[in-house]
């Protein structure tokens, strides 16, 4: 039994000793501020590509935060400094959710919304909640507006069907305005019916050290056909300032395709895919880019990705529900 | 940790000896803390988890295998944000007896095989705000000794194992960030494992055992980013022999 007690003994004097285990933050907005500025300082991956002095940042900023700044305080100055990055996949939110923020770069929607847009320009629509198709009116062309890609992967699938579907029109419309991102498998498995053979659409790059730039080598991404059927007729990509994220990702993939052209207005652009989330010691959370996303030509989509026809809705045109992007759009894909 | 098992015990009626099958119901407490997500350990119990367990006891030999099934929901201190830890968990011993001066006394030296796959999923206000799916596969190859005390129909068992070397391939997010982690062969000097369990065992017929056990275990890896786990689990359990 002696022997019994020593060997607890030792295991408990052993356990004990794990303080990086055992020990918690203290809650003061002077470590909640660190906490938050070492975060995108360890991985954020696009320092060096917007030129941004993180350290003159904290030079800024930490000095505002002390033992007396209100968590209102903390929050605009934790908000500030995400100004600073413009990137919309970063964010910072509040406990019990009262509040959250992330950048958005504000531009001309360029939209009219579905329903007028299918009481005008379509015959009956069908599809789910993720993706919605339908032929355009007195025309050899089919339209599919993915609102995002966050449903349930099932919705995707229908894909397949339209594919089928739409097997003898000229071309293909494809709309991701206001998409805001959401699965990239789901991007994926649309793109992958509209791909001739496998090709290269990107390039990401993570931080590796502490360095800002020390980043991993290009690694490349492929889009490959899948599915029974792939349409590779012309195809005319739709975008707005609200395409985002996995959207951008399914972006690159179609721009990939030598028969698609993209039109309409910049992505949202800002870092790729795949933040991190951390809480921090008061509660709150925010999340970190921890990804840059390139195109095949290496260039980091910071500022959204150009299409090939750059072209707007007026504020006369919103009102009177003409959607002057999505009439190009049909003009070329006959 | 109380859990509640049942074991059919093989060949003899002896406390010691033979086959055991033992399937059981119990609660589990658990604390993780990944410094990827948060600085906090997040802390969670569970009734019941699930284990079923094999051990066979020869004259100089012990093999004790145990499979347990947690399904995790471990809150920070702030109870908006969370882990989900789905970890099925397997631990195989075999340990050689070294000394039986009396036949109640013994003392046995061996390894132990510690495995786990953690599939977890961190939610922050309630809401996945950022995806941290992250899964994780774990073995660990230890050093074990246990002390037994046999006296009538009771049976003491304390065994202590000192982990080696661990094999760890954590994938999601925090394989991404920190690149090249797959499959990394973690030494000593960034790995950590502890794990007792102490049990006593009563025969109360011919048919049936009546047991009581603990079990702690605490590990962590220092590197890509620091991740602890500290659970401990105290069982109580009836057993069938056939």
């Amino acid at each position: 039994m002696k022997y019994i007690l020593i060997l607890t003994a030792i295991i408990i004097i052993i356990t004990s000793c794990k303080k990086e285990f055992f020990a918690e933050p203290e809650n003061s907005n002077e470590v909640v501020f660190e906490q938050f500025w070492k975060g995108f300082d360890k991985y954020y991956p696009e320092f060096q590509s917007k030129k941004i002095n993180w350290d003159s940042v904290y030079a800024i900023y930490r000095p505002q935060v002390n033992s007396n700044t209100t968590s209102k305080q903390l929050y605009d100055v934790m908000r500030n400094m995400l100004n600073v990055l413009q990137d919309r996949h970063s964010a910072i939110y509040i406990a019990g959710y009262d509040s959250s923020y992330r950048y958005n770069r504000v531009d001309s929607l360029n939209w009219i919304g579905f329903d007028n847009l299918k009481n005008k320009y379509l015959e009956t629509t069908k599809g789910n909640e993720a993706v919605k198709y339908a032929k355009v009116r007195n025309e050899n062309v089919g339209y599919i507006y993915i609102g995002g890609f966050e449903f349930d992967d099932n919705n995707y699938s229908i894909i397949d069907d339209i594919v089928s579907e739409f097997g003898n029109f000229s071309g293909i419309i494809i709309d991701v305005r206001q998409n805001e991102g959401g699965a990239l498998r789901n991007a994926e498995t649309i793109a992958s019916r509209f791909a001739d053979q496998k090709r290269l659409y990107k390039y990401n790059k993570l931080r590796t050290n502490t360095l800002h730039n020390d980043l991993t080598d290009y690694l490349p991404y492929y889009i490959a056909p899948k599915g029974n059927k792939q349409f590779t007729k012309k195809i005319i990509l739709i975008t707005n300032s609200s395409s985002f994220s996995a959207a951008e990702e399914l972006t690159l993939m179609f721009k990939s395709f030598p028969y698609v052209l993209h039109i309409g207005d910049e992505t949202q652009g800002g870092s790729g895919t795949t933040p991190i989330g951390i809480e921090l010691a008061n509660g709150w959370a925010y999340r970190v880019s921890s990804i840059q996303l390139l195109t095949t030509n290496k260039q980091p989509i910071t500022n959204g990705i150009e299409p090939n026809i750059k072209i707007g809705i007026s504020q006369q045109d919103i009102n009177l529900n003409n959607d002057r992007i999505l009439e190009k759009a049909i003009e070329l894909a006959k | 940790m109380f859990f509640l098992a049942t074991e059919i015990i093989a060949q003899s009626d002896s406390i010691t000896k033979k086959n055991q099958i033992g399937f059981g119901l119990g609660l589990y407490q658990a604390k993780i803390k990944n410094a990827l997500v948060s600085d906090f350990g997040h802390k969670g119990t569970q009734i019941p988890a699930i284990q079923i367990s094999y051990k066979r006891i020869s004259k100089s030999n012990f093999h004790n295998l145990q499979i347990t099934y947690t399904n995790l929901k471990l809150y920070s201190p702030y109870r908006q944000n969370y882990t989900t830890d789905l970890r099925p968990t397997l631990a195989y011993s075999y340990l050689r007896k070294l000394i039986d001066p009396t036949q109640q006394f013994s003392l046995y030296l061996g390894l132990t095989v510690f495995g786990y796959a953690s599939f977890r999923d961190v939610r922050f206000n309630n809401e996945d705000i950022a995806n941290n799916y992250n899964t994780e596969y774990t073995s660990m190859l230890s050093v074990s000794s246990m002390a037994t005390y046999k006296i009538e129909k009771n049976l003491f068992e304390v065994q202590a194992n000192w982990g080696g070397v661990s094999f760890n391939q954590r994938t999601g997010y925090a394989n991404k960030v920190a690149a090249e982690t797959k499959w990394q062969l973690q030494s000593f000097s960034n790995f950590n494992e502890y794990s007792l369990r102490m049990a006593y065992t009563r025969a109360v017929s011919k048919k049936i055992n009546l047991r009581i056990e603990y079990n702690f275990q605490f590990h962590s890896f220092i590197k890509p980013e620091y991740l602890g786990y500290l659970s401990n689990c105290l069982t109580i359990s009836s057993s069938f022999k056939f």
